[in-house]
């Protein structure tokens, strides 16, 4: 979602005065004195968002029947976030723990204008168009500017392959109708899950247990959907929450952890959950979250889990947990077990933790999946552990290349730093072909300036993985004989227990004497020759709605996406820290989506560099011949 | 421009008076309704993207710079 300016916040459109909300005198909305033309006057007493203080007032008169249920709806009231709070809480701290809570859960709240007419303040406000007002709400700017981590992220594929109902074009409200977001939530609701009118996936995908899907007759009643149809998900982890020193409110969510893991329905008698099984998220609740109010407010911190019900927004039809049956059947990993909690939780977990006598046994006869690994160039990734035994070898050369401000912070002992973004290897935005290679000599002399030879053998690290990948795809192109991607990044480094140094480091400068290698980058007009060409598949490694063309990159100069094209979006080929997926679950996933090694691959995205992380990642996994459109859309919209 | 504004505030004063008064003679609620948000200072301003970004230069948003991760 592109930040708005202060004035386009607040901007009318003229075809608002044409609306039926148009005809409405502003101040009988948002108060003020529409006489006055000094703003400090015509503001006095001014609402801004007058459906979130007084939504009956605000839309009643016209909405009557719809306000009396939606004002006390759980988008409205977040009740369920006081009933597990208090659940948890001592009875003498609760006004410490309720003061919390209205600084910082409460903040998410929101009421009609916030779903049909701007966006919702926890998401700074703002008109979404000229205050026109929409029946629909609007999923980027409206749905996911608030449900934008978990929920977003996972839909549009900016973690993970995105959401099949993302990619049909569904919008929230498809699954979410008014039924359910105007529902008043009962005021003992326990849980949002345990609201009646919330959305299930049988609404639509009715009486599965009769259809002539196997897996469905098996599984159904026994498993959640999503535990068969989610991918990884986001787990949080340590949310601190306090006041800076200018009094303003702020959360630090300390971790964050891409997984997916599978619990024991505790809550069986909740309306449609008798599932045994379901997929269970980590949520940042633990007991010293709001010590900034008061200590030990959580005294029956034990009374809720931390493993929570998931939902995730991420659904696929072909998972790598449900491609063959012991890929889960046996997979203890998969099941959330004793070891996966922290000490302070073990208590609210009891009844979630799956023990292994409860983990499905391992099924006979299943199919084979016939994955080929035997192509994977298993030497273009290294991990933490042959990282820290071979430090100091030599040859062996260490990049950063996330930015300096990071580097700076603590980076791999010996590491050099070397931003891709900001070398000079790429031309900028504002050029007349904005984010492109530089050429080749230019390139040579920033890797050689940077101590880097040809014949080195050079790791790649950072916090993602975007930086570092495309950085390794410059590095090949260039010529480099010997490249490796550091699984998992900086994070993984840490999780291995190993420190970081915050003493720099640099190389006397070399020649750079690589030869380059063409064949790896396709310009616009050479692509376009190749389209339609069975042996060839363009992998466009942009988020759904890119391609959907709900947003574009604000320096291409229209949405869309190159005809024939295949999505499948860059957070579905590595996790959110830059840990790699397995070579064969890889390998799966692109065959699903018709992209194998025998065809020749090209990868683009809006700029070039989610398509260069795609090119190492597939040139990793064997894939002979690979192509980066490094001109990408932006270019590409410019010109065709 | 503060004088500009006053003049202004005074003229547009005096057309929603009028419009006032003559939705009254004319009896149409929805009529007057429309006149009245057309001829507000509120939409005078907030049309005027050049008058919103002189005003509003500078304004940021409240969010804590010790703010971080997934919310």
């Amino acid at each position: 979602m592109a930040p708005l300016e202060p004035q386009e916040k607040v901007l009318l459109s003229k075809g608002f005065l044409a609306t039926t909300h148009g005809a409405l005198a502003c101040e009988s909305c948002h108060g003020g004195d529409p006489a006055s033309m000094l703003k400090a006057t015509a503001h006095a007493g001014f609402d801004p968002v007058p459906s979130v203080k007084n939504p009956q007032k605000a839309c009643g008169d016209c909405h009557g029947e719809i306000v009396a249920t939606a004002k006390d709806s759980v988008h409205a009231t977040l009740s369920t976030f006081s009933r597990v709070l208090a659940s948890r809480a001592s009875k003498d701290g609760w006004g410490h723990v309720d003061e919390a809570r209205k600084n910082h859960c409460a903040a998410c709240h929101t009421s009609c204008g916030g779903c049909h007419v701007s966006r919702p303040q926890f998401a700074q406000k703002g008109f979404i168009q000229g205050h026109v007002f929409q029946k629909r709400s609007d999923p980027i700017n409206q749905c996911t500017a608030c449900h934008g981590s978990r929920v977003g992220s996972e839909f549009f594929g900016e973690r993970g392959q995105g959401d099949v109902h993302a990619a049909r074009a569904m919008d929230c409200v498809a699954c979410h109708p008014a039924r359910e977001m105007h529902a008043a939530a009962p005021r003992d609701l326990p849980g949002r899950y345990q609201l009646g009118e919330l959305a299930r996936c049988t609404d639509c995908h009715k009486d599965l247990q009769h259809g002539s899907v196997r897996d469905h007759v098996i599984h159904i009643g026994k498993v959640q959907c999503q535990v068969c149809h989610s991918q990884t998900y986001v787990n949080c982890y340590g949310c601190h929450v306090g006041k800076d020193a200018e009094g303003t409110a702020f959360f630090q969510n300390r971790r964050e952890v891409e997984a997916l893991k599978i619990g024991l329905n505790h809550e069986a008698r909740a309306p449609g959950s008798g599932d045994r099984y379901r997929l269970v998220r980590h949520v940042p609740s633990f007991p010293e979250m709001f010590d900034f109010y008061g200590k030990d407010l959580f005294t029956s911190f034990g009374a809720v889990p931390t493993w929570k019900r998931a939902s995730p927004h991420n659904i696929q039809r072909r998972t790598w947990q449900a491609a063959t049956c012991n890929n889960c059947h046996g997979n203890r990993s998969l099941f959330l077990a004793s070891a996966d909690l922290l000490d302070f939780e073990k208590q609210a977990n009891r009844n979630v933790v799956v023990p292994d006598g409860k983990v499905p046994r391992p099924v006979k006869k299943t199919r084979t999946l016939a994955i080929d690994t035997s192509r994977v160039r298993t030497s273009m990734v290294v991990d933490a552990r042959w990282l820290h035994e071979n430090l100091g070898r030599k040859n062996v050369v260490v990049v950063d290349a996330r930015d300096r401000a990071a580097y700076d912070k603590g980076h791999i002992d010996g590491a050099i730093s070397l931003d891709p973004l900001t070398s000079g290897l790429r031309t900028g935005g504002d050029t007349e072909k904005p984010f492109v290679l530089v050429g080749h000599t230019e390139v040579a002399g920033i890797l050689g300036r940077a101590g880097l030879a040809a014949d080195d053998h050079i790791v790649v690290y950072d916090q993602s993985g975007l930086t570092a990948l495309a950085l390794l795809a410059v590095l090949e192109w260039a010529g480099a004989t010997h490249v490796s991607y550091l699984d998992g990044g900086i994070e993984g480094w840490h999780a291995a227990g190993f420190h970081a140094s915050d003493v720099p480091s640099s190389r006397e400068a070399r020649a750079f004497t690589g030869t380059i290698q063409p064949r790896f980058v396709v310009s616009s007009e050479a692509l376009a020759k190749l389209l339609g060409k069975p042996n060839v598949v363009v992998l466009d490694a942009r988020a759904i709605h890119r391609i959907l063309g709900e947003t574009r990159h604000e320096k291409a100069s229209r949405a869309g996406a190159i005809p024939g094209s295949i999505n499948l979006p860059l957070g579905a080929l590595l996790m959110d820290n830059g840990a790699l997926k397995s070579p064969a679950e890889l390998l799966w996933m692109l065959r699903t989506r018709g992209i194998t090694p025998d065809r020749t691959v090209v990868t683009t995205c809006d700029t070039g560099l989610a398509a260069a992380d795609a090119f190492f990642l597939l040139r990793y996994l064997g894939f002979p011949d690979v192509r980066v459109h490094d001109e990408a859309w932006v270019n590409w919209s410019r010109t065709r | 421009m503060a004088i500009v504004c006053i003049a202004m505030s005074r003229a547009l004063w005096t057309i929603a008076t009028m419009g006032a008064a003559l939705s009254g003679i004319l009896g149409v609620g929805a009529a007057s309704a429309a006149m009245a948000a057309e001829t507000s200072g509120c939409v005078t301003c907030h049309l005027d993207e050049a008058m919103l970004v002189k005003n509003l230069g500078g304004a940021t948003a409240k969010k804590s710079a010790m703010q971080s991760g997934a919310g």
